[in-house]
């Protein structure tokens, strides 16, 4: 075996990639790499701390003690851990089943099959829930009045219903549906770069395409799936809207809601809130734990040196089953609430009655004109939004993949510091930034600055899990071979690395970028009147305007990020291409 | 709670609109307009003013638009609910970012504390407040809306307007009422204990057996009955109907006995960035000509005003009762 370039001393390469010892060029990328780390966790956690220090007396933690030992905060913990999993569990599963007809088989839908299973994630959740309000409501839902028509001519009739949008269950399928989208993103870009050479010998070997799919292709990318588990428990303790408007007719209160509870009413309760994050923080970190374990002692086979460019799956005649299926997905959970939401913004006032003649487009003049600075925060909210997925999927990315490949102890560090900020609800973010930025050292109030910092730090989970996906879906042997034929690290990350991660990679930018763009809670507090963004527009509307002028700018928004991460996602479809 | 506010809130219930007519509106003007004169001077220095207020921008427009045009002084409308508008407003004070000059919103709990941590200034220092309903003063803060609870049905469904709130209870309207979380402001629990007072202790029991659903706010809840989707929503405000009606939704106010109405309390900072032009944007706001502007098709404490609605009779309510009440109100309705 030759020596690498980049090492002095005659050390066979896989040496050097298992015992972890590097050459002074790359000790001084690790140093980096740690610096950033370590930046990121100072960014997390001196905001945290120093609001921590102001907040801590006797009365507060006596407050943290009987809060945390509460009879509502058991229950709230138990219907958390109730909605939260079953949801994830349900999404997770979507993912897999959406991703694999998508990426593997001939069942694919070319051209929108991936937008489309991202859809419930480019509309702001709010008027999302709206969406199926609209639906669903048990009186004025319009699939339940052609519902109760189509069941009319059979002798059923009902009073209200059949389905009620106001339910635990709906709540449940409802937080499902908006996890869906994280998990798919991580799953599809681990199974677009999946070696097709074990799906073929499965083939060939004359397993079927579902025992194929069982046996082969999803214990292959078993760690993607373990991060895209990790992700949709993250984002399903954080998500708001949905058990903010569902689960307070279903008498369901879940923990994010319950932390907005604590500091929505005066006197605000912070310390307590900060507790329950804390709490949240080790449980997430004790799932990380328990992840890494799994993926760590499971064999799971990773990018090979063949070309990705595989032949799908062919699923004979269940091919227009599995069409089928991912049609449907889409008209149910994509086609039908954005139709029902653009219907409603063409109303003038949100209606089960339709009256035809009164439709018009002002609700959307209102939206973009009469709203406050609407096209200035639109522009405001899309720029920040790019530079903070850039930055963050830039600086976690190179950490993760450098970690992963050379670092095992720096990928554990940096796990622990993207982790972090997950479980810090947005509104703590937002009065901790206020508290530790403001005059002093650092006067950042008010200024676009702290909004970016703000941001920076909640993206964190979702660009660590993204990047995680990436960096372990991408193999050894390739930088192996890269530096075997004398590449040095910088080039092997190069040109080898970071082409393969890169959808990973774009998927988390994706996330990031909509997520930021529509991001409310943190901003109520930090925006100043100088950084007008759209999700303030937006709360605004639904505060004091109306259904349809939500529904107007919900989709203007929708629209945005659908072209945003379109292009995003197509450009790093094509960067794979040219850089494998 | 503090004695002091809950007597004047009390008080503020006690005393019906005949009281706001006789205040007088005209004691010791001469002196009021000599120190307005000399506030308009000083404002003017400081150029602009930061108001945090709860009113939705398109209603206050007039307002900030009448301010500004009638003393020169640039205003910075700053609006969110009253949750994260009183956290941004905590949470910069108790950082030394004192940003804004003024706030209004709906806390009294928020109120009581500030005054006692000496945020705010006294409002005897606002021109205006010489001459304002006594009744709606108190030393640091200023009644400056009033919101009536009321109840808003679809006129579709019901047809004639309800005069009872025992409509709620009304079997044929089970599955179809709205009512407010009371979580997500004190009085819409005073409001719950003022009918439990009057229709019986077992209210709340026959108003769970409708399977009312439980709404965030009375913004949504009238869009609900608007939208066929509900017929009735308690409680429900007046500044809320006049969109919906202009589009031609079939959703009207009822006004039913007993009610009772919170209010937006306004106080200036202590430490305000632009003294003068904080206690002239107050004084503005007190004034009749500001009262008609920021409280469009609402309730003005300083009594009925062009554009604005009569104050309807108010009934008293014992503040103090309806926060023991709290705790068992909230488990009445199933909620922790």
């Amino acid at each position: 075996m030759l020596p690498g370039r980049s090492c002095g001393k005659a050390l066979p390469v896989s040496a050097a990639l298992t015992t972890g010892r590097r050459s002074s060029r790359l000790f001084s990328f690790a140093n980096a790499a740690i610096l950033l780390c370590c930046a990121m966790l100072a960014l997390t956690a001196f905001p945290l701390l120093a609001s921590v220090t102001r907040l801590l007396d006797g009365a507060s933690s006596n407050e943290v003690v009987s809060g945390l030992g509460g009879a509502s905060f058991r229950i709230v913990m138990l219907n958390t851990a109730l909605v939260v999993l079953t949801s994830a569990a349900i999404a997770v599963t979507t993912a897999c089943v959406l991703a694999w007809i998508d990426e593997r088989t001939d069942g694919n839908l070319p051209g929108f099959g991936r937008m489309m299973a991202l859809a419930p994630l480019l509309v702001p959740p709010v008027a999302g829930v709206m969406g199926w309000a609209v639906l669903l409501d048990p009186n004025a839902g319009l699939l339940n009045g052609l519902l109760r028509q189509a069941f009319a001519p059979f002798g059923i009739t009902f009073g209200r219903g059949p389905l009620n949008v106001y339910t635990a269950t709906s709540m449940v399928l409802m937080t499902s549906l908006y996890l869906v989208p994280y998990a798919y993103l991580i799953i599809a870009a681990a199974l677009r770069q999946l070696d097709p050479g074990l799906e073929e010998a499965s083939r060939l070997n004359r397993a079927g395409p579902f025992r194929t799919m069982w046996k082969v292709t999803l214990p292959s990318i078993a760690p993607s799936i373990g991060s895209a588990a990790m992700l949709t428990v993250i984002s399903g303790l954080g998500l708001f809207s949905v058990p903010f408007i569902i689960g307070t007719t279903a008498r369901l209160d879940v923990v994010s809601v319950y932390v907005f509870r604590l500091l929505d009413q005066y006197p605000p309760r912070p310390a307590l809130a900060l507790a329950v994050a804390a709490l949240l923080f080790l449980l997430v970190q004790g799932l990380l734990a328990i992840q890494r374990h799994m993926a760590a002692r499971r064999r799971h086979a990773a990018v090979g040196g063949r070309g990705a460019r595989s032949a799908r799956v062919r699923l004979g005649v269940l091919r227009p089953f599995a069409r089928g299926l991912a049609i449907f997905y889409i008209l149910a959970t994509a086609v039908l609430p954005l139709a029902a939401l653009f219907l409603v913004s063409l109303q003038p006032f949100w209606s089960g009655n339709i009256n035809w003649s009164v439709l018009s487009f002002d609700n959307y003049r209102v939206a973009l004109f009469q709203s406050g600075p609407t096209s200035r925060a639109l522009f405001n909210s899309v720029s920040l939004a790019a530079l903070t997925a850039t930055s963050a999927m830039l600086c976690v990315g190179t950490i993760m993949l450098y970690a992963a490949m050379f670092n095992r102890r720096l990928e554990k560090i940096a796990d622990f510091a993207t982790a972090l900020p997950a479980t810090i609800p947005h509104t703590v973010v937002g009065v901790c930034f206020i508290l530790a930025f403001s005059g002093g050292l650092f006067n950042l109030y008010g200024s676009p600055v702290l909004l970016f910092l703000a941001y920076l730090v909640m993206a964190l989970p979702f660009a660590g899990r993204a990047a995680s996906s990436a960096a372990t879906a991408i193999g050894k042997d390739l930088a192996e071979a890269s530096r075997t034929f004398g590449a040095g690290e910088g080039r092997t990350f190069r040109r080898i690395m970071m082409p393969l991660a890169l959808p990973g990679l774009a998927a988390g930018w994706a996330i990031i970028f909509i997520h930021t763009a529509g991001e409310v809670t943190a901003s109520a507090l930090l925006a100043g009147s100088r950084t007008p963004v759209i999700g303030r527009v937006l709360m605004d509307l639904w505060n004091y305007g109306s259904f349809p002028q939500v529904a107007a700018l919900a989709l203007i928004i929708a629209a945005m990020n659908a072209i945003v991460v379109g292009l995003v996602l197509r450009f790093a479809d094509r960067g794979m291409v040219a850089g494998g | 709670m503090t004695e002091r506010r809950m007597d004047i809130t009390k008080r503020l219930f006690l005393q019906g609109s005949a009281a706001i007519a006789a205040s007088s509106l005209f004691g010791s003007q001469a002196f009021a307009q000599a120190n307005e004169a000399a506030l308009v001077t000083a404002a003017k220095a400081e150029g602009k003013v930061t108001f945090y207020s709860v009113v939705p921008q398109a209603a206050a427009q007039e307002f900030i638009d009448g301010f500004t045009k009638k003393y020169g002084v640039a205003m910075d409308y700053q609006r969110l609910t009253t949750g994260p508008l009183v956290q941004r407003y905590v949470a910069e004070t108790q950082s030394g970012n004192f940003t804004a000059d003024a706030i209004a919103v709906t806390d009294n709990f928020f109120f009581e504390d500030a005054t006692a941590k000496g945020w705010l200034a006294p409002i005897a220092d606002v021109p205006a407040a010489n001459g304002y309903p006594a009744q709606f003063l108190d030393k640091t803060s200023a009644t400056v809306q009033l919101l009536p609870h009321q109840l808003a049905y679809n006129t579709q469904m019901l047809g004639a307007a309800p005069t009872d709130w025992n409509v709620l209870l009304d079997p044929k309207w089970k599955g179809k009422i709205v009512v407010l979380d009371p979580r997500n402001g004190f009085f819409t629990t005073v409001w719950y204990y003022a009918l439990q007072q009057k229709l019986g202790a077992g209210f709340i029991k026959d108003l769970m057996k409708q399977e009312p659903q439980l709404v965030q706010s009375a913004v949504q809840g009238v869009q609900q009955v608007a939208a066929g989707a509900a017929a009735i929503c308690a409680p429900a405000y007046p500044n809320l109907m006049p969109d919906l009606q202009a589009k031609g939704a079939p959703v009207a106010l009822a006004a039913t006995d007993p009610v009772i109405a919170s209010g937006v309390y306004l106080g200036v900072a202590a430490k305000a960035p632009h003294p003068n032009a904080a206690r002239l944007l107050a004084h503005y706001l007190m004034s009749p000509e500001g009262q008609a502007a920021y409280n469009k098709a609402s309730v003005a404490p300083l009594g009925q005003l062009p554009g604005t609605l009569p104050l309807p009779k108010i009934t008293p309510v014992d503040l103090k009762a309806a926060q023991a009440a709290q705790k068992d109100i909230f488990a009445q309705l199933g909620l922790n």
